[in-house]
């Protein structure tokens, strides 16, 4: 990771940083779902063609968390799928009104990562999760909070210059 | 102005399949209100000159992060003994190590704006039989951690299900 000189510290030199736009954050809870679960979910997600820009698993001996988002059209839909499932959540929890901050590149840096969360930490905003992809890192948060974090951020990070919106100008769907 | 585009495949494309093996897997819960003090920490790691393959976390209860990495496997005894000294000044926050873990990981043509990505390759993994302990979908990417050892199966799966093109 490439560093520069700031007056008071080193800034992190990234690449940029992207807003999604407003999205839905769903967690799923369980005492140990079956193995078919997982993608259980996404099935019956996929078969109503409804897009998840995000998702964040994992499994222990005993427990499955799932974490994902939607698109704000989708929730009705979702919930009604949930509802309707056959396997058992102990918990369903979902959050209106997040947004998705991407910080590029991430280079596989425990430095960025770390200040990063300590800049969530330290300003009280929430994260409700956070997934790495090749070159970026994801963090999901309120949208209401996008441009704070992002004011945050600049006291660690140096965004290059002539930095594009961080707010995307258009947005894809895929049609059936 | 509203922009159409066409983009039809028959098959699923992804740019290629990457599997890494000699890899672990920490698991690190933490509560929330304890975040600026282990991000200071996990940042510290950068000085072990250890870096992640993979790097996940949610929510699990209330206000508790699980946050987990996957990293290089002959950095994990200096990491454990790191995490563990600062796990003596934080009776709240819990690591878990699972040491002989691989990763599968790919990445497509705007997967995270198509539906039925995810599903095509988790249903696949599942019918096979295959045990996932962690995954994520972010921006164009896709990662799988799996045991160790199950990495060149699920890279066979997922080649099954995608199409790799073969020249550019």
């Amino acid at each position: 990771m490439i560093e520069k000189s700031a007056e008071t510290h080193r800034k992190i030199a990234i690449g940029g940083i992207k807003f999604s736009e407003e999205l839905v954050h769903i967690r799923l809870m369980a005492q140990k779902l079956k193995d078919t679960s997982f993608s259980g979910v996404l099935q019956l997600i996929a078969q109503k063609h409804i897009n998840i820009p995000f998702i964040s698993h994992s499994t222990t001996s005993d427990s499955d968390t799932i974490s994902f988002c939607i698109n704000n059209d989708d929730l009705d839909q979702v919930q009604s799928l949930l509802r309707a499932a056959t396997f058992h959540c102990s918990s369903i929890q979902v959050i209106k009104g997040i947004g998705t901050l991407t910080i590029f590149p991430h280079k596989n840096s425990f430095s960025l990562l770390g200040n990063v969360v300590g800049i969530f930490g330290k300003h009280q905003f929430p994260l409700y999760s956070l997934c790495t992809s090749i070159s970026a890192i994801a963090f999901n948060t309120d949208y209401i909070h996008l441009d704070h974090v992002a004011e945050r951020l600049a006291t660690i990070i140096e965004l290059p210059d002539n930095h594009a919106p961080f707010r995307q100008q258009f947005c894809l769907k895929q049609m059936d | 102005m509203e922009t159409i585009a066409v983009y039809w495949e028959e098959k699923v494309q992804v740019y290629g399949i990457t599997q890494k093996s000699d890899l672990c897997l920490t698991r690190l819960n933490f509560l929330q209100e304890h975040a600026t003090k282990w991000g200071f920490l996990i940042s510290e790691m950068q000085k072990s000159a250890v870096s992640f393959a993979f790097v996940s976390l949610q929510t699990i209860d209330t206000n508790v992060l699980e946050l987990l990495f996957v990293y290089e496997k002959d950095k994990l005894n200096a990491l454990y003994h790191q995490l563990n000294e600062w796990l003596k000044e934080d009776n709240s926050a819990q690591v878990q190590e699972e040491s002989n873990i691989d990763i599968v990981y790919l990445h497509g043509p705007h997967f995270q704006d198509r539906f039925g990505i995810a599903e095509s390759a988790f249903t696949a993994l599942t019918q096979e039989g295959e045990i996932v302990l962690a995954s994520g979908c972010a921006g164009t990417s896709m990662y799988v951690i799996i045991p160790g050892g199950h990495g060149e199966k699920t890279t066979q799966i997922l080649t099954d299900t995608f199409h790799i093109p073969t020249s550019g």
